[in-house]
């Protein structure tokens, strides 16, 4: 009596174990960062990073950088980046310009616990 | 439990009446959970040709996704036959038709089954319904061990011929398997089952002014919205496997106890994209059931029960496309909900000459479903108390009248949703905020049945009538009731 009842009760235990983890994360830290040309030495950064989940549409903007890149906690997928603002840097004669500039991807996946990507810079 | 059994001569008006009174027995649901302990469900063979019609009309509908109302029309075959003292055979074989009123926000069959993972509307419809479903099983007894095996099989047909035009088709094969034996003075069964499932659900629009957007459901108001409109054809391929346990007191006296676990799995595939995986369900269901009884003619029973449910539902994210073909770049668990039923059940009553039994049941009911991003969540609690009084009353040697009657009243203890409002549509919060009217509401259930059996004499056959009326009143300020007429032949 007492092994068949350990057997019941071993038997919910293993339907109960069967049931899925709980606690898988499902966002990401991303962070995203920006690359120049070789010819330039960007020294300030002002814009906004714009990212759209490609699966749920759904829109998040940042304008926080740190030097060049920005990060923030995503959902974890596969997104649309596209970076706009103004950028400050050196040109190989150590002059100085400021000039407007988008950065875009059309896809990119931010699907690990912690992932990077970087765009470049494009002067418009 | 195994020692032979007596084998009456087929369908004389006792069998009718074996067959038809034994709802309050937990013993008898056991039996029916594993084909094993089936082989001895009854003393007497029995079959029974049916046609059942069912009506149902709410004044609006409490669920949305499965109408405000019915009218179904069923043919059914059902056989219990004592081939030997040792063997047993059963089969059931029905077709049932008819249509479902008024159904909006869902365009895939077996909602019951697949929620929240299904494909929706906000127009939606009437729909044609049909079934037809076959089961066979066999039960021997083999030296000490009785083994069973039963093969269910379902094909269901729901279509709307006006747009939207939903056609679903689903395909649902069961086997289950069983074994028992006798240890001192109880039979202790093991059973396991199987299951393979299929389904085909496709909405197609024939007006040209435009189609209405069906929208792949993710649960608690959200979905997928890579694919609003572009995935309107699916398929659902699902497996599930089970397994049970009962402990059970050969005497019908003494303790027993019951336990079944059941794992099941249903896949969403966009049959448009290449066979594209959209989410994966699965369901855990448990439940046990412990108690003291007692049968002896003077019958009575104390049990306590738990049932358990838990749907997990994956999102599979979706890379981009290179020549229709959509790589799964990861799966995501984003829904999650749990029921828990908690019961304790009582019977008393007689088995002897007027054969009746009285059920009072309490019990409490909690239920939460979370979506995780954008956080949304629902939940709630009821407490319940159930009576049920089961009464057969015979009228001279050929005339037979059950008769049950049931009242039941669920009280909300707690209701909460959590919905991010300023970023779903209006239509979206309207059908949340009215199915929480009707989550939050109270209930009172009642239930009326008679069957009367005629034995014809000289002969091997009866004829039945059933008459069975069902209410549901809710403090949402709705109601509900269901006729149910049926007749037939047992031989």
């Amino acid at each position: 009596m007492k092994k068949i009842t350990r057997t019941i009760f071993i038997l919910l235990l293993l339907g109960l174990a069967a049931c899925n983890n709980d606690g898988e994360e499902i966002f990401t830290s991303a962070t995203i960062g920006l690359e120049a040309a070789d010819s330039i030495t960007v020294q300030k950064i002002q814009g906004t990073v714009k990212v759209v989940n490609i699966n749920t549409r759904q829109t998040t903007t940042n304008s926080q950088f740190d030097n060049l890149s920005s990060s923030m906690k995503l959902l974890r997928g596969a997104y649309q980046i596209t970076i706009t603002g103004y950028v400050v840097y050196l040109d190989n004669k150590s002059i100085q310009h400021t000039h407007a500039f988008i950065a875009y991807t059309d896809y990119c996946e931010l699907k690990d616990i912690k992932s990077q990507t970087k765009l470049k810079i494009v002067l418009i | 439990m195994l020692a032979p059994h007596a084998i009456a001569a087929n369908a004389d008006s006792t069998a009718v009446a074996e067959h038809y009174t034994k709802g309050w027995d937990p013993l008898y649901i056991i039996r029916l959970n594993n084909t094993a302990l089936y082989r001895n469900a009854f003393n007497q063979s029995l079959s029974q040709i049916k046609l059942d019609i069912n009506y149902n009309k709410q004044k609006e509908a409490f669920i949305l996704q499965k109408g405000d109302g019915s009218f179904l029309t069923e043919l059914s075959v059902d056989s219990y036959l004592l081939l030997s003292k040792n063997t047993t055979v059963w089969g059931n074989a029905s077709y049932r038709e008819g249509r479902i009123q008024h159904v909006k926000w869902n365009s895939t069959a077996d909602y019951d089954l697949l929620y929240p993972y299904i494909m929706a509307d906000s127009v939606g419809g009437n729909l044609k319904t049909e079934r037809y479903q076959f089961s066979g099983g066999y039960a021997t007894l083999v030296g000490r061990f009785s083994i069973g095996g039963e093969i269910k099989f379902r094909a269901e047909h729901e279509y709307r011929n006006i747009d939207p035009r939903p056609r679903n088709i689903v395909s649902d094969l069961t086997i289950r398997t069983g074994i028992a034996t006798e240890i001192k003075a109880h039979t202790i069964a093991l059973g396991l089952e199987g299951e393979i499932y299929k389904q085909t659900n496709s909405v197609t629009f024939y007006s040209e002014t435009g189609e209405i957007t069906e929208y792949q459901m993710t649960g608690l108001g959200t979905y997928y919205k890579r694919f609003v409109g572009n995935a309107s054809a699916l398929y659902y391929a699902g497996t599930s496997i089970g397994a049970n346990i009962s402990w059970i007191p050969i005497r019908q006296k003494g303790f027993f106890l019951t336990g079944t676990v059941n794992n099941k799995s249903y896949e969403r595939k966009a049959a448009s994209l290449n066979s594209l995986p959209l989410t994966t369900l699965r369901i855990t269901n448990i439940a046990a059931e412990t108690g003291w009884l007692h049968h002896n003619g003077n019958d009575w029973n104390v049990n306590i029960g738990l049932k358990y449910e838990k749907r997990n539902g994956e999102e599979h994210i979706v890379g981009n496309s290179s020549s229709s073909i959509y790589p799964i770049i990861l799966n995501l668990n984003m829904y999650d909900s749990h029921i828990t039923n908690y019961y304790v059940r009582g019977t008393i009553g007689s088995s002897k000459n007027t054969n009746w039994h009285i059920s009072p049941k309490i019990g409490f009911i909690d239920y939460k479903a979370t979506y995780l991003y954008p956080v949304r969540s629902l939940s709630l609690s009821k407490i319940y108390g159930d009576i049920e009084l089961q009464l057969l009353h015979r009228f001279g040697n050929d005339i037979w009248l059950n008769w049950n009657v049931s009242g039941s009243y669920y009280a909300n203890t707690s209701a909460k949703m959590t919905m991010p409002y300023i970023d779903m549509d209006g239509s979206f919060i309207n059908m949340m905020d009215y199915s929480f009217k009707y989550y939050k509401a109270n209930y009172t259930l009642w239930r009326t049945k008679i069957r009367g059996d005629y034995h014809i004499r000289e002969s091997q056959m009866g004829l039945f009538a059933e008459l069975g009326i069902k209410g549901a009143i809710c403090t949402a300020h709705n109601n509900s009731t269901t006729i149910e007429l049926a007749a037939g032949i047992t031989f």
